[in-house]
């Protein structure tokens, strides 16, 4: 029973940390400007994070250690610091990317310009991971993330044709400008492979003492969680499909065009839950990120990190978060469009992932660590050319974006 | 044991399995006609910052010495001897306040945590 309740909580935890602005600035745009046709990077990248996911918990029950304690141990200190550095700027991106989606939330509702409202963000995400227990924190953004659902809600009011989503699924090339569909590709992939949902889920398994008995709840929370997410994903990709391109908008410029995507279907209420959907599912990761960052660094040094580490027990753990968000929170601050820095931060996370990601895959087939529990032959290979093929993707369409305007 | 695999940046705890940083480094005893033995497992920032580079280390060295530590150039040394148990973790009987980091965490409760409000409770 106890388990059962864990289990539930464990999915729900998820969705938590699967939308976020990423999800719905990337998957908005796929939608205006493609169509169905992109649902199959959703796809991927779920069957990819599933795996990633499901890895990591099992790593967590057969080894006794964090994904971080793994690379630093197995690869050594100079390897660890270069692996932190390229995460802490993926981190640091996603996290000033959350913190814009919040203010962005906050602008919708007030009326106020989103950049005057960054400071009292980042303040607010800090009050709480110094004040509050996480345990608390996180139950209550899963909880209240859950009214991401209302873009499930307006798939169902817009009643697509089935049919067609149903063939977005397949991978295919597009008919106009393929390296901005590529583009979107690797955006969306970045968007679903989060890294702080590894440090936090692995993390998660060891300090709630996940063992043997485990590995069976691992795969079902990882598997229904992401699942459940991508459910999500796929929905406000739908929405945007059915709504953008019958009003003449295929190319999305700022997230005003992306805030009325649920009148259509929903009305004048639309409005506020998308608008309540990207404040709360924002906040929610801008937490997750701030904190996995703290995990990473601890972890990586040896210190002691508790989701509950008070800072006067724990300073050195309270101050990386606390000079984290103090750096995330500039871009916003001084007027960095939310959703080009969005866009941008989830390409570059794909352009990252094969530098944990790799060194991942041997631990996970490292003996020493995983025992008997190592990767098979599918998810190795699975993980390997999703990651592969999205680095190089990634690597080819990032720099036309920038510099081909 | 392999000494690299199975001790070098594992995680260090003390007899509460609290954390008190990584083992950072290993120093070996050689003598004439005797094997090699180990003598210490080096922890902290020099040891890491050395591993990395010559100029890292000159960095942190200068960095060290501008925070005014004590005995900015000391590197933390725990006796092989000391050490109770290599498994998951390295447990040894240190006392977790003179490490580097027991150091370095009373310095930012004193200098940091100490002046932002909300910091003591």
């Amino acid at each position: 029973m106890k388990k059962l309740l864990q289990i539930s909580l464990g999915i729900v935890t998820s969705v938590g940390g699967f939308i976020e602005t990423g999800q719905i600035a990337t998957s908005a745009q796929a939608g205006a400007a493609y169509g169905f046709s992109l649902l199959w990077a959703i796809a991927i990248g779920t069957v990819c994070l599933i795996f990633l996911i499901e890895m990591s918990g099992r790593f967590a029950i057969a080894s006794h250690h964090t994904v971080a304690d793994g690379m630093r141990e197995r690869f050594g200190s100079n390897y660890f610091l270069l692996t932190l550095l390229i995460v802490s700027i993926v981190n640091l991106l996603v996290l000033a990317s959350e913190i814009g989606g919040v203010t962005l939330a906050l602008q919708f509702v007030s009326g106020v310009d989103y950049q005057w409202w960054a400071l009292p963000v980042a303040f607010i995400v800090w009050l709480l991971l110094w004040k509050g227990t996480f345990g608390m924190i996180e139950d209550g953004v899963a909880i209240l993330g859950l009214v991401a659902l209302c873009f499930v809600v307006g798939v169902f009011v817009m009643d697509p044709p089935w049919l067609e989503v149903a063939k977005g699924l397949v991978p295919t090339l597009p008919d106009k400008q393929p390296l901005h569909y590529g583009f979107i590709a690797v955006s969306i992939l970045g968007a679903v492979i989060a890294p702080f949902l590894f440090l936090f889920y692995s993390s998660g398994a060891i300090e709630e003492k996940w063992d043997k008995s485990f590995f069976g709840a691992n795969r079902v929370i990882s598997t229904l969680g992401m699942s459940f997410g991508a459910v999500i994903a796929a929905a406000i990709l739908i929405v945007a499909a059915l709504a953008y391109p019958p009003r003449g908008i295929t190319d999305i410029e700022g997230y005003d065009q992306i805030a009325p995507i649920l009148t259509p279907a929903l009305g004048k209420w639309g409005f506020y839950l998308f608008a309540a959907s990207l404040g709360i599912t924002c906040l929610g990761a801008a937490l997750e990120a701030s904190l996995g960052q703290a995990y990473l660094v601890a972890q990586g040094f040896g210190w002691n990190w508790s989701e509950d580490a008070k800072p006067r027990t724990n300073p050195a753990f309270s101050l990386v978060y606390t000079g984290f968000i103090a750096v995330a929170f500039m871009p916003i601050a001084i007027g960095v469009d939310p959703l080009q820095l969005t866009i941008f931060s989830m390409a570059i996370t794909a352009l990252a992932l094969p530098f944990g990601v790799v060194p991942f895959l041997f631990l996970m087939n490292d003996r020493n660590y995983v025992g008997d529990h190592g990767n098979g032959w599918i998810s190795n290979t699975a993980v390997l050319v999703i990651i592969g093929l999205s680095f190089i993707v990634a690597l080819i369409t990032i720099p036309l974006q920038i510099f081909g305007g | 044991m392999l000494l690299i695999r199975d001790v070098l940046d594992k995680q260090m705890v003390d007899k509460e399995q609290n954390r008190i940083g990584k083992a950072d480094g290993i120093v070996l005893y050689l003598s004439d006609g005797n094997a090699p033995e180990v003598a210490f497992i080096e922890m902290g920032s020099l040891t890491l910052s050395r591993r990395l580079g010559r100029r890292p280390h000159r960095w942190m060295l200068w960095i060290r010495r501008a925070a005014g530590a004590e005995g900015a150039a000391e590197i933390f040394r725990v006796p092989w001897a000391k050490v109770r148990d290599v498994g998951v973790d390295i447990e040894v009987d240190v006392d977790r306040r003179v490490t580097p980091l027991g150091r370095c965490q009373e310095w930012l409760e004193q200098h940091v945590i100490n002046r932002i409000p909300g910091g003591q409770s």
